[in-house]
């Protein structure tokens, strides 16, 4: 496959560099050379991988640790440097380089929390503009520097309000689903597109479409491919205002990351090396609780648990915790770059092996003395290489090739809402049904099977497992998937004068996943579970092909004697997308041993393939006035090949203009100039759209196998006049900074229409087609503002505090599904009340509510509902229709319950519709969200990092772990207030007063689930999580070069380190949509906030060193 | 067979044309024709259904559909008589246990129900095309319309059996339901549908057809004695000539315990079936009561219901695929012993329990038990998980233990006759549901 083509292209393009070092050598005789260090002006520290580039040349370098640089190969005369770094302002020189002689410039660079002066991406294929000309805002991050950072997921997260990385659970080696200001669709994917270099990557992930199946979390994302030590930037489009150009498929947001490259010099290394360890926080978890019913009971569960236990009194143990281990994990990489004038390189590697904090250990006991052994595992390892080669033939030409590749592997436990996941059987458990009864010897056995204490001699159920296996049979599953993923690029950049630039783009992603899962023979270790007894084999393998080809160029002009400027961005890119998904299952093996899918007894396979062609060409056109004002205007013209038959290409316009009044050479003399020095004002318009699916304006019918012979049935009912939907965003905002620009403000206010949604619509399912069908019918309208805050509050030699805070405010409503029924997250599921509905936030909960107080003397509801009149509580068990009173209640519950059920409560119908689930919830997206923290430098080597984030603001939580736990009667029902209520309301020996106090805990705190969802299941989520803590010791250079480096750094970290929140769930942030393949529907995009038996986030502790020679 | 979407058309071709004008400098392989045409090999295009030579495949949807709607309503409906029993975690199979079957948002019989719409639709619409084929003498193989007519009549039986309404709604176009009252017009569409299959049928369905018949006539009958909804018949016996002829002309062909089974493939399983229901994931068990069925003259385990109970848990192949019976010759001799009760012909009766009976080698009824508890107790033994219980639960004014009196929902328990609502997936999206006179 892959490899013996990376292995040919690594190869060959190490000759070339073998080759071309020694002709670079003999060509670099006769020019000159400029060379000097870059400074901190505050601290006189050093400044690394600052950029010093020459005006209107291709030629440029970067500083290594000693904040030095070197540009060799330099013709002779007058140049302009500029020396960059983000974070500080750039700055400008000029120096007179003589053939054969070295120039030295140094630079001291001031830190500006504004970075008006900043380079960034403005279009496809990488061409570049200064940020202060773009009326839009584009966010850059940049690896944090001392945080150990494992994935590009962890990169992105909480650095930038507005973006959002939503884990599904505590999973090692799990992706994030990545939304940018929300939702910019109803029914197709909300991720972002990413491009690296230029070129479309593979944004998806999970494992596949067909047979493998994880219960939801875990499920790895291919962003995570990309080595995270590779990265030099992320830039981030918001939206369709900054995005336009980019067209079709850019309405949710664009990520575009920038590699790094070498610079000319001699090599650099840099070596990081990291151990870590995971746990999972134990404290969030209640133990399991039951009681005995009966005194045979309590005795046989006394012997059990070797302990006395009373009828009816409570008892507990940690069944769910007892899965955690402390994991551990070793990351080590290594990079060198460095070259000549004619090429430069960039070599890096990095191999990452993790073994999570997941373990089936405890469970692992003897069978009849034979250990049985676990398979689910959490691993997730890494090995990732990447080259960057530059080739400058000439000053106006560079040729960059650049290949990433990585491959990787990941095992994992059945997880989240899957009634076959070790840990959600543990979580069910009630230690009162713990029982050893198929280890008995007789039925008058008097040991009951008990080995030892909770321990059966053979099978059986010792932790009282639910109806569908024992964790110890759930073990035997293994899940996994082995990646390989490659993207290359090839850039070439001409630059024949200082007017004109030329680029063209050429690069493939290409990735390739096999995701298994396995269940041995004999795996019904306990004679339990029936899944399949005989054991099962499910394979998929996904292949990913996306090509990019693209060419801009630009035409940068100065009009009227330097009163105007003009820069004309013109261009075409197009990519092809292949996406291949096989798939097989198969059961009934017969016998241990096999574990391949054809030794099974009932194959069944699966495949899909799909192509879509999207390309496009652009123009854009930026005039600015006296460098502070500056006018944009510019269009992307679109095709897809998905857009159907009636429809032609689709035209994105978009217009911005940026102010900057302080670059007026009279206002940093006025009042104004004096108490704010760095204003800009800006506002930009623009349109992005999204396409349908491949093949979703086609009316098809799909294979179907009877007894007979292959059949036909209605598959998609089709639509020939799809045509994508467009979003049309606008955002006005303005930096303004303070105090000689440490302080600064950076505020956006944006709104998003979204017209012509495609709404994925239930057509009459006796009209023959059951699959729902996209329809440009629906409007969404969501609006917020960006709120950051940066200061650089000391910056001296031995000291130096920055800090930061971000805040988001979104707002999002359905405004029309132009009358199409509303959707439900989870289809017919009733536990998700996630819906999208016309007039409420995508995701609104809706569902059941107890009977409320009538109003005044209403004996109502104004619709002719039931309401509690004075007295009257929400309970009906004499089945009149009516809430009983107090009295009502004290007699029946005179005598015990035999079930707890007997006192279902009166579910309120306020609006008297028949539908007992409409009422409104809460919404699963948070009003806000964002992050704080800084780093603080001390005693001249020492610094102190940190980053909190939170979500708040009606952040509404369904807790399906806790409605289980609290209210189903066989699985879970298992909290110590459930337990505490039913053994009151049970137990002969209460007073009916008792009984009464334990009734309204039942139905005010616990009853839920159905026909009762939403009841007792939607919570607050608000919370602050310390996210990031990080010690880092930079040892002094003389220290450092006793080891035979140049800079040398121990850094001492923790991950998610504490965790505020008044949610009593396992965790704020884990969900039961994982990122699957990044895929389109209503679950993907609004199954957000449902907590169901995921693993909290982990908590990691890290020693790292980093090491440059 | 693959279609290929092409933008042939002259806008196409501009389009195309500009799709080049940007590509076509940056693909040095050059050439812009079919840039934006992608195939799409996954599926068929619904033209190419009008091609008669694809008639067998399209019948064996039309068959695969109806088993396939069979295996996810069967659970359900299962659940909600005594022949299983709710063992699991999702509540709403719970609710049918006790018997709360009028709950259109139970999410059971919502997502069976999307299946029930697919194979009405799937059968009706594949007997218009083969009709047409037909009448242009271009259907070669006749049969394919006989098999059409066949299961095509027990998806419509089968709906009139379990649901107290339906719609006949065409893709994207709604349609009002029929009612209530009106619903034994899925009945006689079902006998329409056999009777016209038996006209053209070479022989080679012979007692398929005629037992299907039976059966459905006799189904027919008993949904009378169920409506309206909410008392039980003071006579549940059902006597219908046209069911009795054709149970005999049927039990003529047949080789003495004969049935017409269809089976349903684990390649084809809904998202709901009944055998992963129970034999896969544990949510539901075989019901105690059946578990626990004794012979009411040998006072011995039932072997009957054990057999079935054995074959259904233990099939030869998947432990989550099976046969379904349509209709059996037990059943036929069920029909004619019932309609000999109904006339007070004991001794016709006593010939035709007796032939049931003497099957499985059990001793013959003499009047050990009125001759009515008999009836019952050998429908009940022998057509289990034949979605019949329902309704002889309600005729025979039984009631099963779990039902309960929900003030919530019309339940079995005070109902008798209540069926399957239609549910919230279609009462969503058909405003005619909601709004009949609309339409």
């Amino acid at each position: 496959m892959q490899p013996p083509r990376i292995l040919r292209r690594a190869v060959i393009a190490l000759a070339v560099l073998a080759t071309t070092l020694g002709s670079a050598t003999a060509r670099a005789q006769g020019i000159g050379t400029i060379d000097g260090t870059v400074l901190d002006a505050g601290s006189r520290r050093p400044i690394q991988s600052a950029q010093v580039t020459i005006a209107g040349a291709l030629a440029g370098a970067m500083t290594n640790a000693a904040g030095e640089y070197r540009i060799v190969g330099v013709s002779p005369g007058s140049k302009q440097l500029t020396a960059r770094r983000i974070g500080y302002a750039p700055v400008n020189a000029t120096v007179e380089v003589v053939a054969g002689q070295t120039a030295r410039q140094d630079f001291q660079l001031q830190q500006a929390v504004i970075e008006l002066g900043t380079i960034v991406t403005v279009g496809t294929g990488g061409a570049q503009g200064l940020a202060k000309a773009q009326g839009n805002t584009v966010a850059t991050i940049s690896p944090p520097p001392n945080i150990p950072i494992t994935s590009i997921s962890e990169m992105l997260q909480g650095r930038e309000p507005g973006i959002q990385m939503l884990p599904s659970s505590g999973l090692t080696g799990e992706g994030a689903r990545i939304r940018i200001r929300g939702n910019a669709s109803l029914s197709q994917s909300n991720e972002p597109v990413v491009y690296v270099d230029g070129v479309r990557v593979d944004n998806g992930g999970g494992f596949g479409s067909g047979y493998v199946s994880t219960g939801g979390g875990g499920q790895p994302s291919r962003l995570d491919d990309i080595d995270p030590n590779s990265v030099e930037k992320v830039e981030i489009l918001k939206g369709a205002a900054a995005a336009t150009l980019y067209g079709t498929e850019a309405s949710n947001g664009v990520i575009i990351v920038t590699t790094k490259k070498g610079s000319a010099g001699s090599p650099r290394w840099t070596l990081n090396a990291e151990q870590a360890a995971s746990q999972y926080p134990k404290g969030r978890v209640e133990n399991n609780w039951g009681f005995a019913r009966s005194d045979s009971q309590a005795a046989r569960l006394s012997k059990f648990y070797g302990q006395q236990i009373q009828k009816f009194a409570p008892f507990s143990r940690p069944f769910a915790t007892r899965l955690y281990e402390t994991g551990n994990a070793t990351t080590t990489s290594l990079a060198v770059s460095g070259g000549t004038p004619l090429l430069t390189y960039y070599v890096g590697g990095r191999l990452q092996r993790e073994d999570g904090p997941f373990s089936g250990e405890a469970y692992n006991a003897p069978i009849n003395g034979v250990v049985p052994g676990t398979r689910s595992k959490d691993i997730a390892n890494k090995y990732q290489g990447d080259v960057n080669l530059g080739l400058s033939p000439s000053s106006f030409f560079r040729l960059n090739v650049r290949a990433l590749y990585t491959q990787s592997h990941n095992d994992l436990p059945d997880n989240n809402n899957s009634i076959y996941a070790p840990y959600t059987l543990a979580l069910f458990s009630k230690p009162e049904r713990a029982e050893c009864a198929a280890s008995q010897d007789s039925a008058n056995d008097p040991t009951f099977g008990i080995a030892s204490v909770e321990r059966c001699r053979g099978p059986g159920n010792p932790t009282g497992a639910s109806s569908f296996a024992t964790v110890r049979e759930a073990l035997q599953r293994s899940i996994g998937q082995d990646a390989r993923h490659v993207n290359g690029v090839v850039r070439g950049t001409y630059v024949p004068n200082a007017a004109w630039n030329f680029d063209g783009t050429f690069g493939i992603d290409f990735s390739s996943q096999r995701s298994s899962s396995f269940l041995p023979f004999g795996n019904n270790l306990d004679f339990r579970t029936n899944q399949a007894n005989e054991g099962d084999k499910n394979v998929d393998d996904r292949t990913f092909q996306v090509t990019t080809v693209g060419a801009n160029g630009s035409y940068n002009t100065d009009l009227f004697a330097g009163m105007f400027s003009s820069q004309l961005l013109f261009g075409a890119q197009g990519f092809i997308t292949k996406e291949n998904d096989e798939s097989s299952t198969n059961q009934g093996f017969p016998g241990p041993g096999i574990e391949v899918v054809s030794g099974g007894s009932t194959p069944q396979v699966f495949e899909v393939f799909s192509s879509i062609v999207n390309a496009g060409y652009f123009a854009q056109e930026q005039v600015g006035f006296r460098d502070w004002l500056f006018t944009t205007v510019g269009a992307r013209y679109d095709y897809n090949s998905a857009f159907g038959k009636s429809s032609g290409g689709v035209l994105y316009p978009k217009a911005s203009i940026s102010i900057i009044p302080s670059d007026r050479p009279t206002y940093a003399a006025s009042f104004l100039g004096r108490a704010v020095p760095v204003m800009r004002l800006r506002a930009a318009i623009g349109k992005a759209g999204r396409q349908p699916g491949a093949f979703d304006k086609l009316t098809t019918y799909a294979p179907l196998t009877s007894e007979e012979g292959g059949g036909l049935v209605p598959d998609n009912l089709g639509n020939p006049d799809l045509k994508p939907e467009i979003s049309t965003e606008w955002e006005v905002g303005t930096e303004l900074g303070f105090l000689d620009n440490r302080f600064a403000i950076d505020f956006t206010r944006w709104q998003r229409v979204l017209k012509d949604a495609l709404v994925a619509r239930q057509f009459p399912v006796t009209g023959g087609f059951r699959k729902l069908q996209l329809d440009n019918i629906g409007q969404l309208d969501a609006f917020g503002w960006d709120l950051k805050l940066k200061a650089f509050v000391v910056n001296r030699p031995n000291v130096s505090l920055d800090l930061y805070a971000n805040t988001a405010f979104l707002s999002q409503l359905v405004k029309s599904l132009g009358g199409a029924p509303p959707l439900k997250v989870g289809g017919s599921y009733p536990r998700y009340r996630n819906f999208i509905i016309e007039g409420y936030a995508p995701g609104a909960l809706l569902g059941a509510q107890l009977v409320r107080p009538c109003a005044g003397s209403a004996t109502t509801t104004p619709a002719g509902g039931v309401c509690l009149r004075p007295g009257e509580l929400p309970f009906d068990t004499n089945g009149d229709g009516r809430p009983d009173t107090e009295a009502q209640l004290l007699a029946f519950l005179a005598n015990p319950l035999t079930n707890i059920t007997q006192i279902d409560p009166l579910g309120a119908d306020d609006n008297n519709d028949g539908n007992k689930l409409d009422h409104y919830l809460g919404k699963p997206t948070p009003d806000y969200q964002g992050s704080f923290g800084g780093s603080m430098r001390l005693f001249q080597n020492w610094q102190v990092a940190t980053n909190f984030e939170y979500k708040a603001g009606r952040y509404t939580i369904t807790d399906l772990t806790g409605a289980f736990r609290r209210s189903n009667p066989n699985n879970g029902g298992n909290t110590r207030a459930r337990a505490t209520a039913e053994a009151t309301l049970l137990n002969p020996a209460s007073t009916a007063q008792q009984r009464l106090e334990a009734a309204k805990v039942y139905v005010y705190q616990l009853r839920g689930l159905s026909p009762y969802d939403g009841l007792n299941q939607n919570f607050a989520g608000d919370f602050l999580r310390w996210r990031e803590l990080s010690l880092t010791y930079n040892t002094p250079p003389a220290w450092a070069a006793r080891l035979g480096t140049s800079d040398l750094a121990v850094t001492l970290a923790a991950k998610n380190f504490a965790l505020w929140t008044k949610y009593a769930g396992v965790d704020p942030e884990v969900n039961v949509y994982g990122r699957n393949g990044g895929a389109a529907g209503t679950d993907n995009n609004f199954g957000d906030a449902i907590d169901a038996f995921g693993f909290p986030l982990q908590r990691r502790f890290s020693l790292a060193v980093r090491a440059s020679f | 067979m693959r279609i290929i979407s092409k933008g042939s058309h002259a806008a196409g071709r501009c389009r195309v044309a500009h799709a080049g004008l940007a590509l076509a400098g940056l693909l040095a392989a050059g050439g812009c024709k079919g840039i934006l045409d992608v195939e799409n090999p996954n599926n068929i295009a619904e033209s190419s259904l009008g091609d008669p030579q694809a008639a067998v495949q399209q019948a064996n949807g039309v068959e695969a559909s109806t088993v396939r709607m069979i295996s996810a309503i069967a659970a359900p409906y299962a659940t909600a008589t005594d022949e299983l029993d709710w063992t699991g975690s999702r509540e709403a199979w719970n609710e049918l246990e006790k018997g709360v079957i009028s709950d259109y948002l139970n999410e059971f019989t919502d997502l069976a129900f999307t299946y029930v719409g697919e194979a009405r639709y799937t059968g009706d619409e594949t007997i218009k095309r083969f009709e047409a084929f037909d009448t242009q003498k271009r259907l070669r193989d006749r049969n394919s319309l006989v098999r059409t007519y066949l299961h095509t009549a027990i998806a419509h039986a089968a709906i009139a059996d379990m649901f107290d309404d339906f719609a006949f709604s065409s893709k994207q176009t709604p349609a009002k339901p029929v009612g209530r009252a009106n619903m034994f017009t899925l009945y006689d569409k079902a006998i329409g549908y056999l009777n016209k299959a038996a006209v053209i049928d070479t022989g080679d369905f012979g007692y398929a057809l005629l037992a299907t018949r039976a059966r459905i006539k006799h189904a027919k009958a008993v949904w009378m004695k169920i409506t309206p909804q909410g008392q039980t018949p003071a006579n549940p016996l059902v006597n219908d000539a046209g069911a009795n002829a054709d149970a005999l002309a049927a039990l003529a062909l047949s080789g003495g315990d004969d049935a017409f089974k269809m089976k349903s493939n684990i390649e084809a399983q809904p998202d709901i079936n009944i055998w992963f229901e129970v034999n896969g994931r544990n949510e539901m068990s075989i019901g105690d009561v059946y578990r626990t069925l004794t012979d009411p003259i040998t006072g011995l385990p039932d072997p009957v219901s054990a057999r079935l109970i054995s074959e259904f848990e233990d099939p030869p192949t998947s432990s989550q695929e099976g046969f379904f019976t349509i209709v059996s010759d037990r059943e036929l001799l069920l029909i004619l012993a019932e309609s000999a009760l109904a006339t007070n012909d004991l001794v016709t009766f006593a010939s035709r329990i007796n032939a049931v009976r003497s099957l499985d080698g059990l001793p013959p009824w003499t009047g050990q038990v009125p001759a009515l508890e008999i009836l019952k107790f050998e429908r009940q033994a022998n057509l289990f998980l034949q979605m019949r219980r329902l309704a002889d639960l309600y005729r025979f004014g039984l009631k099963v233990a779990q039902w309960s009196a929900d003030p919530n929902f019309k339940s079995a328990f005070d109902t008798p006759g209540v069926l399957f609502p239609i549910p919230n997936v279609e009462r969503l999206a058909n405003p005619c549901v909601a709004n009949p006179s609309s339409c």
